[in-house]
């Protein structure tokens, strides 16, 4: 969420309430969706907002909300612009970033916290709108140092928004004491260092001209000849861009602002060689046209509940900074300020009226909607597993699904080993956080094994099932992603056999109705079975290979021994995990047909 | 061979004379069936003392707490949801009126699985949502100003949020064409790209919910998740308005935390905007909400850290021994 740091000192003369305490000023900004989240070391309260309303991104827009909140303000505010002066060429201009619009604001009386407050604001709309300068970028310039460049009547003066080769030109940066090529301010300057990659690839970057020269490289850095302090009187304020709409509201914002602090406004031409799409070749900015949205009365009383009178709702929306024209249809027509770049539709103007009439006033009720209530089978199914493995004396466990490939495959020492449970490729996360969170877990015991590990100061047994989600990367499927879930349990003991975990998978088999098969089988995870030559194992191992293939409602687990050694803090412990983990169990329920763990959905046959 | 020493006192009571006679401390079939247990002498159980312990499986906590949920869920009407963790992006952002260029659509934010785009977008559902982006819906909608590409809407991603699931069963590609009314429910895993702490995790439960009927209100969302929360024993529920892409009204949902004492977000609700529905082919109202299981468990239990709670740095003791709630 987006924060704005306000001065209160500010706040309380841009609204004209000298005698609001902090505290007061805080609960009224709540009452905005303004939430308090601390004081900053200069005193300014900074408070999170939310990230539609870019109007509230300086202390001015907020003063100008709180006064509509407070009743002082009512209805449409469009400040009055005098004609323009200036104009801006667009000449040979880099196609990535081909638009540009601007406004002149004179008479203003700039102390230090009004140019933080324009600082600000210029900042956070870079974040915001402005996508961190690559859709839009704020220029604010001292009028007075720009030399315009005059064309054939001597009162119109000109600067031109151009493109020019990296290493075509020299300036002197803000914050810099010798001139510099936009490619040196790129490859050396702080600053550069931040926005370089915007342009780097250009092979013309953009920049600004008065008759003296270059004075900005936008949307990198000004000039220092330009540079706004506390004795400037009279801005030029540009923008350029990918977007004239974007570039053009972000101009809204800021000239509201700096109205407030008393500037006047003066228009600036725009000349275009070639103009934005949908727009005449020479424009006239600040644009600060109304738009227009057709709200039905009924549709305003659904959504919030209650009945209306047409004088509340005009008056709800005069509150909100908006104006209605009642319709003879039962309609409103409202027009939108221009700084209000968050209204898209009719339901954002009923969203304002709700806000006005306080959502807080309106009493909840039940609706009055009947429907039938009931769970997924797959989730019955899943519940019902879970509850076996309780009655097993199984602890219930609860993993996460993304681990390292490391848990996955390295410790269960599976190595190049294919076609064995756990060997699938895993989905791997492209821009992972941390290393120990890269892939989405194929098999569920090595997150068994992970909390085994972490509880050895716990005491034994410790007899830990999951049953649980687990994918594999598959290009066959639509999601590139097959998904699954799987049913792992491990016994820790000092003493255990494999019978021991033979016997609870017996059991869970038999609770669903499962015929269950256990043929021999290597796994690189578990102790390889003796190769003693006859012997009674041996014996045992053939006769499981006599058993019949497995078929249809059969499962097909997987069964071993494994002793790990698990050390923590210094102390190891020996255990014996007979370790089960059932892959692609096929669990037939006598009267519903057959249900797959192993697939996404459950298929009832 | 056993061999133990006397003390003086044992020595005495030898000297004196012993009777021998047998006690009886466990009953045995043969006892029963000859009837000799009748005249048995039973050793004395001292009842009073700690039995030896012994260890049963349980339900995880949070496992529990989950299955609370969807009791009180399903009491209240609603059908559960399942769907696909790994999903295109055009259902888990672009279906919700995200635009491209949103911030949250970085890897900062979510994480890009690395594997081909999905193979197909639902065909008419895509343009829709395309145009609704491009150029709002309804008579005086207006879209984003923003870029909107196929490639990005194809990336398969782990979802953000379970809503995804909502869109596509709001879409009809889940279970087919939804008729008013309806309401349905899911508490699956969300996966965020977040710094970890108490309160954050990078996976969690998300509980998603969602209302579909005519001429829903403001009132009917606020009254919904009264009744929801006063069965956990949340009463003071609190409603801040606050913005969503997806959402208009929107409102976040404060519940008081039992211990701290503190406010805390519980959830985040509203009604869906029409540039959510129309591409999804529905053209009544829908309200929805979405909370973390984990901060519901808080509320609930007192727990300070959910990292107790979730994941594999569990302590076993915490699951053998925590209350169980129900």
């Amino acid at each position: 969420m987006p924060t704005v740091d306000i001065d209160t000192d500010e706040l309380r003369e841009l609204t004209g309430y000298d005698e609001k305490s902090d505290e007061q000023l805080k609960e009224d900004l709540f009452g905005l969706g303004l939430e308090f989240e601390g004081e900053k070391e200069n005193g300014d309260l900074q408070f999170e907002f939310e990230p539609d309303r870019l109007d509230r991104l300086s202390v001015e827009g907020v003063a100008r909300s709180l006064r509509y909140q407070y009743g002082d303000d009512r209805g449409l505010t469009i400040p009055a612009t005098n004609s323009a002066e200036w104009t801006i060429r667009v000449e040979d201009v880099p196609e990535q970033r081909p638009y540009v619009t601007g406004a002149v604001v004179r008479g203003l009386d700039l102390d230090e916290a009004t140019l933080d407050s324009l600082i600000q604001l210029q900042e956070k709309l870079h974040a915001t709108m402005g996508r961190k300068r690559a859709k839009g970028a704020i220029g604010v310039h001292d009028l007075t140092m720009l030399k315009g460049e005059t064309g054939t009547d001597d009162d119109e003066k000109s600067i031109r928004y151009t493109g020019i080769d990296p290493e075509g030109d020299r300036f002197v940066p803000l914050e810099g004491d010798s001139d510099m090529t936009p490619a040196e301010v790129i490859d050396e300057h702080h600053i550069g260092a931040e926005y370089g990659h915007l342009v780097e690839d250009f092979e013309r970057v953009p920049a600004i001209y008065d008759s003296i020269g270059l004075f900005s490289f936008p949307p990198v850095i000004n000039g220092r000849r330009t540079e706004v302090t506390t004795d400037s009187r009279d801005l030029f304020v540009e923008m350029t861009g990918t977007d004239q709409w974007t570039i053009d509201h972000m101009l809204s914002i800021v000239c509201y602002s700096l109205a407030a602090r008393g500037g006047t406004i003066e228009d600036v031409r725009i000349e275009y060689e070639t103009a934005p799409e949908e727009y005449p070749p020479d424009l006239v900015r600040p644009d600060f046209s109304t738009h227009t949205k057709t709200v039905a009365h009924d549709r305003i009383e659904t959504t919030l509940g209650i009945d209306l009178e047409e004088r509340d709702v005009l008056d709800l929306l005069e509150r909100s900074g908006l104006e209605g024209t009642p319709t003879d249809d039962g309609r409103y027509d409202v027009e939108i300020p221009p700084y209000r770049v968050d209204v898209l539709h009719p339901v954002d103007v009923i969203d304002d009226i709700g806000r006005a009439y306080g959502f807080n006033e309106l009493d909840p009720r039940y609706p009055d909607v009947g429907t039938i209530g009931g769970r997924h089978e797959r989730s019955r199914l899943e519940r019902a597993v879970r509850a076996s493995l309780v009655g097993l004396g199984f602890q219930d466990l609860l993993n996460f699904h993304m681990t390292d490939e490391a848990e996955l495959s390295g410790r269960m020492s599976l190595g190049d080993a294919e076609d064995v449970l756990g060997a699938a490729d895993p989905a791997r996360i492209r821009n992972p956080y941390s290393e120990d969170y890269t892939v989405v877990r194929s098999w569920l015991l090595p997150s068994i094994m992970q909390v085994l590990e972490n509880n050895t100061h716990r005491s034994y047994p410790q007899d830990l099932a999951e049953v649980g989600f687990v994918a594999h990367r598959d290009d066959d499927e639509n999601t590139r992603v097959a998904e699954a879930r799987h049913v792992a349990g491990a016994l820790a003991r000092h003493e255990v056999s494999y019978e021991d975990g033979k016997a609870r998978l017996q059991a869970l088999a038999a609770d669903f109705g499962a015929d269950l098969e256990t043929p021999p089988t290597e796994h690189p995870s578990f102790i390889p079975r003796p190769r003693r030559r006859g012997g009674p194992r041996r014996r045992i191992g053939r006769r499981h290979r006599r058993t019949p293939p497995r078929g249809a409602g059969r499962t097909r687990p997987r069964v071993a021994r494994r002793r790990v050694r698990v050390r923590r803090s210094g102390t190891a412990v020996d255990v014996s995990l007979p370790i089960f983990s059932v892959v692609q169990s096929t669990v037939a329920f006598p009267n519903h047909g057959t249900v797959t763990f192993a697939s996404r959905s459950c298929a009832t046959a | 061979m056993r061999s133990l020493a006397l003390t003086e006192a044992g020595v005495d009571a030898v000297a004196e004379g012993l009777t021998v006679s047998t006690e009886v401390d466990r009953l045995t079939s043969e006892l029963l069936t000859s009837g000799e247990w009748r005249d048995a002498e039973f050793s004395e159980y001292n009842v009073t003392a700690d039995a030896g312990a012994i260890e049963g499986g349980r339900d995880h906590p949070l496992r529990a707490m989950a299955e609370r949920v969807k009791d009180v869920l399903v009491g209240m009407g609603f059908q559960e949801m399942q769907g696909p963790h790994a999903d295109a992006e055009f259902w888990i952002n672009d279906c919700l009126f995200m635009p491209q260029d949103h911030p949250a659509r970085t890897h900062w934010d979510q994480f890009a699985l690395d594997v081909p785009p999905m193979q197909e977008l639902p065909d008419g559902v895509r343009e829709d949502v395309e145009a609704a982006h491009r150029e709002g819906v309804g008579p005086d909608g207006d879209g984003y100003h923003s870029p909107w590409g196929e490639e990005m809407a194809r990336q398969i991603d782990l979802r953000g949020h379970t809503t995804s699931l909502s869109a596509r069963h709001l879409a009809g590609v889940a279970e087919g064409d939804l008729e008013p009314p309806q309401r349905y429910f899911s508490i699956e895993k969300a996966y965020r790209n977040d710094e970890i702490d108490a309160t954050h995790l990078l996976e969690f439960f998300q509980i998603e919910g969602w209302v579909m009927a005519e001429d829903l209100s403001v009132r009917d969302l606020m009254g919904t998740f009264t009744e929801f929360y006063e069965q956990f024993g949340i009463t003071d529920l609190r409603f801040k308005p606050t913005y969503n892409p997806y959402t208009e009204p929107s409102f976040e949902l404060f519940g008081e935390h039992p211990v701290t004492g503190e406010v805390v977000e519980i959830g985040n609700s509203g009604i869906f905007r029409p540039e959510m529905l129309e591409p999804l082919g529905v053209d009544c109202d829908v309200m929805a909400w979405g909370l973390a299981l984990e901060r519901l468990m808080m509320l609930v239990t007192g727990a300070e850290d959910i990292r107790d709670v979730h994941g594999t740095l569990v302590d076993l003791e915490y699951l053998r021994t925590e209350e169980v709630r129900y």
